[in-house]
């Protein structure tokens, strides 16, 4: 009865830049499936905590997993190309994905980042994620000692 | 200061990335340090035991999301040092319900079990198998400081004694699971009566090898636990069929009995289970309980019980569908009883019911 499959989206990046998506495949995000629900869209639709390097890789998973002729394990294939980019890549979307509320991605993205996560230690998580240390000295002393046994 | 001002950040990015709704107006992460609680859970969830505690000496934003919502760990793969790490890593994470510690050698010290009844008061489920070196302390410890366990697992912690384990009894009431295997000092009569009287909700005790429990014991394990559905007592050797008799009579919801090398006991055993099923099918009769609770027995191992006689092992497993005695499925273990060769259950002789029976059991 209604146009949605033809009915089309304007997302907007934060830096401005504008992407066309179906909106039929756009509403595997629920953050924006929401906003089509409650009519609340604008046009285009802001993204302000997405950028468009970001924004195109989120919309290019959207569309391959909105194609109803692909299998299940045709996306899976899919899904194992997609992942190999560079760790910080990976938590750019990771947190595009929360934003968005898009499961799918998230949970393809969170499995990934969780695997490489299992061989670190201390350093190399904080090395990767960006993180500075902020213990004090006894902290880190105390914490450090248990380092010792993560690795037995 | 500084911890409570991480939380205070994580909680408040949390608040506002949880859900999902609306459009704008949203912080963005400059840096994973302040990563939503949540998210991070969410990811750990996904790692292993030991990349969680990696996780949680990475920054104090971490460590506090983690102490936050991480309720189970197991830190069995810590093969040489797991007590500095309990002693280091528990007090930091007061929310455990569930924590894993069981040993290939013995490692953990009263110290470490002291350190996670002092912090850890939510314990619903404790794991210290194989903890050879522990002493009655730390039960007293774990009674003063963990009052909701639920499961308990002492096995191989040969130094307990009775004593010890009745004190506890009086304090960790809602017990449900309890293994004592090998704990020959702390499984006696006198610990049982405990248990039976203290910890009503006991559905599954494991006496695996405590060759000095006897009668009185499980008699008392018997009245006080009517909600008993799985006992061991193999190695229990003093065991006679009076204390059969008394599950049989008490314990309607039993469903795996472990009788294995327990030579005292009768084909009277035998009889008396199977007769407490009949009556136990016209009390429930009316009753709104579910078809599974009805299913009885559903497995026995009567190995080397070498006095019973197939009649009577036969009457068991006429009352008992899902005694199984047909390869692949087989519940009734019968292991050194020659003469038991010629029981049968009922898939043999009943084909159109043992199809029904499989369906039922599938679930």
């Amino acid at each position: 009865m209604s146009s949605s499959e033809e009915r089309k989206l304007i997302l907007k990046s934060s830096d401005n830049e504008e992407f066309v998506v179906k909106e039929s495949s756009a509403v595997q995000c629920l953050t924006i499936k929401n906003l089509v629900e409650d009519r609340c869209v604008s046009d285009p639709i802001p993204l302000a905590n997405v950028d468009s390097k970001i924004l195109a890789l989120v919309i290019e998973f959207m569309e391959k997993h909105a194609e109803t002729t692909l299998s299940n394990s045709e996306k899976k294939e899919f899904d194992v190309e997609f992942v190999k980019k560079p760790f910080d890549d990976l938590l750019e979307l990771i947190l595009a994905a929360n934003y968005l509320d898009f499961r799918e991605l998230m949970d393809v993205l969170c499995n990934t980042c969780a695997k490489q996560m299992e061989n670190w230690s201390v350093e190399e998580v904080r090395e990767k994620f960006n993180i500075q240390n902020d213990y004090t000295v006894e902290e880190e002393k105390a914490a450090r000692a248990e380092n010792p046994w993560a690795f037995e | 200061m500084r911890e409570t001002e991480s939380l205070g950040l994580c909680f408040e990015n949390m608040l506002i990335f949880g859900g999902g709704a609306g459009g704008g107006g949203r912080w963005r992460i400059s840096e994973w340090k302040d990563i939503p609680a949540e998210l991070l859970l969410r990811i750990l969830s996904l790692v292993d035991d030991r990349t969680v505690v990696v996780a949680s000496g990475v920054c104090h934003g971490w460590r506090d999301a983690i102490s936050w919502g991480l309720t189970h760990i197991s830190l069995s793969w810590c093969k040489k040092n797991m007590n500095n790490l309990v002693l280091s890593f528990v007090p930091n994470f007061t929310k455990l319900q569930v924590l894993i510690l069981r040993q290939d050698a013995p490692q953990l010290q009263d110290n470490a079990v002291e350190t996670i009844a002092s912090y850890c008061h939510d314990l619903q489920e404790l794991d210290l198998s194989k903890s050879f070196k522990l002493t009655d302390h730390s039960l007293y410890t774990i009674a003063h400081g963990c009052p909701d366990l639920t499961k308990l697992n002492i096995s191989g912690c040969s130094a307990f004694s009775d004593s010890a384990l009745a004190y506890l009894s009086r304090f960790c009431r809602k017990l449900k699971f309890l293994n004592l295997c090998g704990c020959v000092k702390a499984a006696t009569d006198r610990a049982l009566k405990a248990i039976g009287f203290n910890c009503n909700q006991l559905q599954s005790l494991n006496l695996g090898w405590c060759d000095h429990v006897g009668d009185e014991g499980v008699k008392s394990l018997a009245y006080g636990c009517p909600d008993l559905r799985a006992l061991d007592l193999c190695g229990c050797l003093l065991i006679r069929d009076e204390s059969v008799i008394a599950l049989a009579n008490n314990c309607l919801h039993l469903r795996s009995l472990d009788l294995y090398y327990c030579q005292n006991i009768t084909d009277r055993a035998m009889y008396s289970l199977a007769q407490s099923r009949v009556k136990n099918k016209h009390e429930t009769w009316d009753s709104p309980k579910n078809e599974y609770e009805d299913e009885g027995l559903t497995n026995l191992n009567i190995s080397q019980c070498t006095a019973l006689t197939p009649p009577a092992v036969q009457a068991l497993c006429d009352s008992f569908p899902a005694l199984h005695t047909c390869p692949g499925r087989h519940s009734l273990i019968i292991s050194g009883c020659l003469n038991l060769t010629s029981v049968h259950c009922a898939c043999a002789v009943q084909p159109h019911r043992a199809a029904n029976l499989l369906s039922h059991l599938a679930h």
